[in-house]
């Protein structure tokens, strides 16, 4: 845990001492101290800065003039892969003019706190040596805040201190560039990703359980990690993506849950065989809002290191074969960050974790009892789990975005991406048309529609995982990977009202024989 | 001539009409093929349900009429039986249901496609596929160069989709002069009506004679 001050009042005497600190040691430095500048390039405008090498983010500004953007964006966002330079959470930006007119400034946006300045600039003071870092830009300091590069400075810096403008004097000429540096792990990307990916191990094949663990990587613990991530915990989501036995009902309800829709396990209201029903209230598997008395909960499941994952899904139903094959219940669980403060907190899909299913037709544990503290009887029935995919790996970059809002005062009518949360049956709905088959592509055609089954608006992008795709069978027209699977982007959908729908065309080459299947999984926000 | 077609047409449309909603929908397929006249090329048809499960549904093609000559047999793949002359069939209930047949075109080609089965007249809401039906025609045997379509990127010339409610959505990716009516609609309904009180005028005024 790194030991900082964050009390409002301290935090911000803490910025004006080491400010005033830093602009002291600065002037106070022989001019022979500094050394001769790097050369900046287009590559890497930026120093070497403390633990960064290069900038940790490149702005690549497109389009400078009062024209349209092209479709690409007037701007684009790149990470290299460094990580703070202040080995904590700061972030160093490299700025590249490719557009035809010189750069005055740009107005850029942050889902964090992007300028709650700490005095821990590119031109501050380290705040684990309470020195200027080392290496540091030759000739700091270059403004105020030691946050500004050669040239910039900043201004309009909002409230909520998200956004504000980069002024560059003198401009960026076409071809030239800039850097500067922001509060918080920009990048972190590579911050958060390092302490999960790998971190949940695989599950083993052919028993009546599946157990997993998520230890963050580092020797963080799972606050630490949480922290690094922007999360207030971790948990799991467990999603049914298949259950043909359709013996499973939600508290007060008559119809029985099956899949495709996926749904949560357990459901927003616990399964009808639950005494009392494990209600979670929100879309995970380990309930926040009992205590450790619960073996359904969420403290009853973690260390300060470790957070735990159990099941013994059966039904006997299943076909019970130990080969896989036949009648199966079929689950996607993913590690899931928890965004905010309960009760309103928020779920945020990692993507990292497996899909399984399972044959195992018991009748002690399992399915009727599903969540039960009593694990399944692999004695009472036969077959056993399948892994069928395992994701060690997030496309998650956290915060999401740094998003440039205007290019030399003009709008760019771009603002950051909503990281991506599932959309469970209660509020997306998937339906497709048949598959057409196209002889001049030879691939298999159809158009998945999406719609908003619930009584609130939903905001895009939209994105639909093809969970548990048929083995042999590929999706062509994907953005990507999720989890594991391949996902298509829904395209022109900004939001969808309630009842509202929109469709998207998914193309598959089919190399064996089998029916083309798969789970769609909708999710709001983007994955990359 | 014309006119005979269109009596026969609003027949069958008040027959098919008066089936409550439909057990069965169909389409008049016509096809203006006297720009490739003479050239050796094919035709498929395929019908499939979608990845999440569909109701069961069957495409029955007959009707088949045309100048040009059809070249050896169709070769058949999944659920599919029958041939072109004789009435085609397709189910939805294998992976890929496909009937690829070789032809000569002549100056046209028409023929029925009519849609069947639990999907269309008791569709259970519930099913999360729906079941499409495509037609494509190739100027070449291989099934390769797609013509007569606006659709230059699948090759389709015509799709039928059957929605999750039973209805069905026709998609049609031929040249404006090549028609595709939908004789299961009320306009064919209120044509058969029309076509029906023609003629009882007309028999009513011949009883009458002249002159009354």
């Amino acid at each position: 845990m790194q030991i900082r001050i964050r009390g409002s009042l301290n935090r911000y005497v803490s910025l004006m001492f080491s400010a005033i600190m830093a602009v002291a040691f600065w002037c106070g430095s022989s001019p022979e101290a500094a050394a001769a500048p790097a050369p900046a390039s287009v590559s890497n405008p930026c120093p070497a800065v403390g633990a960064d090498t290069k900038c940790g983010i490149i702005i690549n500004v497109l389009q400078t003039g009062n024209t349209p953007c092209p479709p690409t964006g007037c701007a684009s966002i790149g990470f290299t892969g460094q990580g703070p330079y202040d080995r904590i959470e700061d972030t160093l930006i490299g700025v590249v003019n490719n557009g035809k007119f010189p750069l005055t400034s740009i107005a850029v946006q942050s889902s964090t706190t992007a300028f709650a300045f700490e005095g821990d600039g590119v031109c501050g003071l380290d705040p684990t040596t309470g020195l200027p870092f080392v290496p540091a830009p030759p000739g700091c300091p270059f403004g105020p805040t030691g946050y500004e590069g050669p040239g910039a400075s900043f201004g309009n810096i909002s409230p909520d201190l998200t956004t504000g403008t980069v002024t560059f004097s003198p401009p960026i000429p076409p071809g030239g560039t800039a850097y500067f540096s922001l509060e918080e792990s920009l990048t972190s990307a590579t911050g958060c990703s390092s302490v999960i990916n790998g971190s949940v191990l695989k599950p083993a094949n052919g028993g009546a359980n599946v157990v997993t663990s998520f230890t963050p990587n580092l020797g963080y613990t799972l606050a630490q990690a949480a922290s690094l991530c922007g999360f207030t915990a971790w948990d799991w989501q467990q999603t049914v993506t298949l259950d043909p036995c359709a013996d499973v009902y939600e508290v007060g309800s008559t119809t029985p849950l099956k899949a495709p829709p996926p749904y949560n396990d357990p459901p927003l209201k616990g399964y009808s065989y639950q005494h009392p029903p494990n209600a979670v209230q929100l879309p995970v598997y380990y309930n926040l809002f009992t205590g450790s008395s619960d073996p359904l909960s969420l403290a009853a499941n973690e260390t300060a290191t470790t957070l735990s994952f159990g099941d013994g899904p059966s039904d006997s139903c299943l076909s019970g074969r130990a080969d896989g094959t036949g009648k199966h219940l079929g689950f996607t669980m993913h590690l899931v960050g928890i965004v905010g403060a309960l009760p309103g907190a928020g779920v945020q899909d990692t993507g990292v974790g497996f899909s399984y299913t399972t044959t195992f037709n018991g009748t002690t544990g399992g399915i009727h009892v599903r969540n039960s503290a009593v694990p399944v009887d692999p004695g009472s029935g036969t077959g056993g789990i399948t892994v069928t995919a395992y994701n060690p790996t997030t496309s998650y970059q956290y915060p999401k975005g740094l998003g440039v809002i205007a290019i030399n005062g003009v709008p760019t009518g771009q603002t950051t991406t909503a990281p991506p949360i599932l959309l469970g049956s209660g509020v997306g709905s998937v339906t497709s048309s048949g598959f057409v088959y196209s002889r001049v592509t030879q691939t298999f055609n159809t158009v998945l529609t999406l719609t908003n089954v619930s009584a609130s608006s939903i905001s895009g992008p939209f994105q639909v995982v093809l969970d548990s795709l048929t083995p042999g069978v590929t999706a062509l027209n994907t953005s990507g990977t999720f989890g594991g699977w391949s996902f298509v982007t829904v395209p022109k959908a900004a939001a969808l009202a309630p009842g509202q729908s929109t469709t998207v065309t998914a193309q598959f080459v089919n190399s064996g024989t089998a029916p083309i299947t798969f789970s769609p999984l909708p999710y709001s926000g983007s994955f990359n | 001539m014309k006119g005979i077609h269109l009596f026969l047409a609003a027949s069958f449309g008040l027959a098919t009409a008066l089936q409550a909603h439909a057990t069965v929908m169909t389409y008049d397929v016509v096809v203006d093929t006297q720009s490739v006249a003479g050239t050796e090329g094919s035709l498929d048809f395929n019908f499939n349900a979608g990845p999440f499960g569909a109701q069961a549904a069957r495409v029955i093609l007959n009707g088949w009429s045309s100048n040009g000559m059809l070249v050896g047999a169709a070769t058949l793949t999944g659920d599919a039986a029958g041939n072109l002359v004789g009435g085609l069939a397709l189910d939805n209930g294998a992976a890929y249901n496909d009937a690829f047949q070789g032809i000569t075109f002549g100056k046209s080609l028409t023929f029925q496609v009519s849609l069947s089965g639990p999907a269309i007249d008791s569709p259970d809401r519930s099913s999360l596929s729906g079941s499409s039906f495509a037609f494509s025609v190739f100027g070449d045997p291989s099934g390769t160069k797609p013509i007569l379509t606006s659709n230059t990127v699948d090759g389709f010339a015509y799709v039928v989709d059957i929605n999750l409610d039973g209805t069905t959505t026709a998609i049609d990716y031929l040249p404006a002069t090549t028609t595709v009516p939908e004789p299961t609609s009320a306009g064919l309904l209120s044509l058969g009506i029309v076509a029906l009180l023609v003629i009882a005028a007309f028999s009513s005024r011949a009883r009458r004679g002249p002159g009354h």
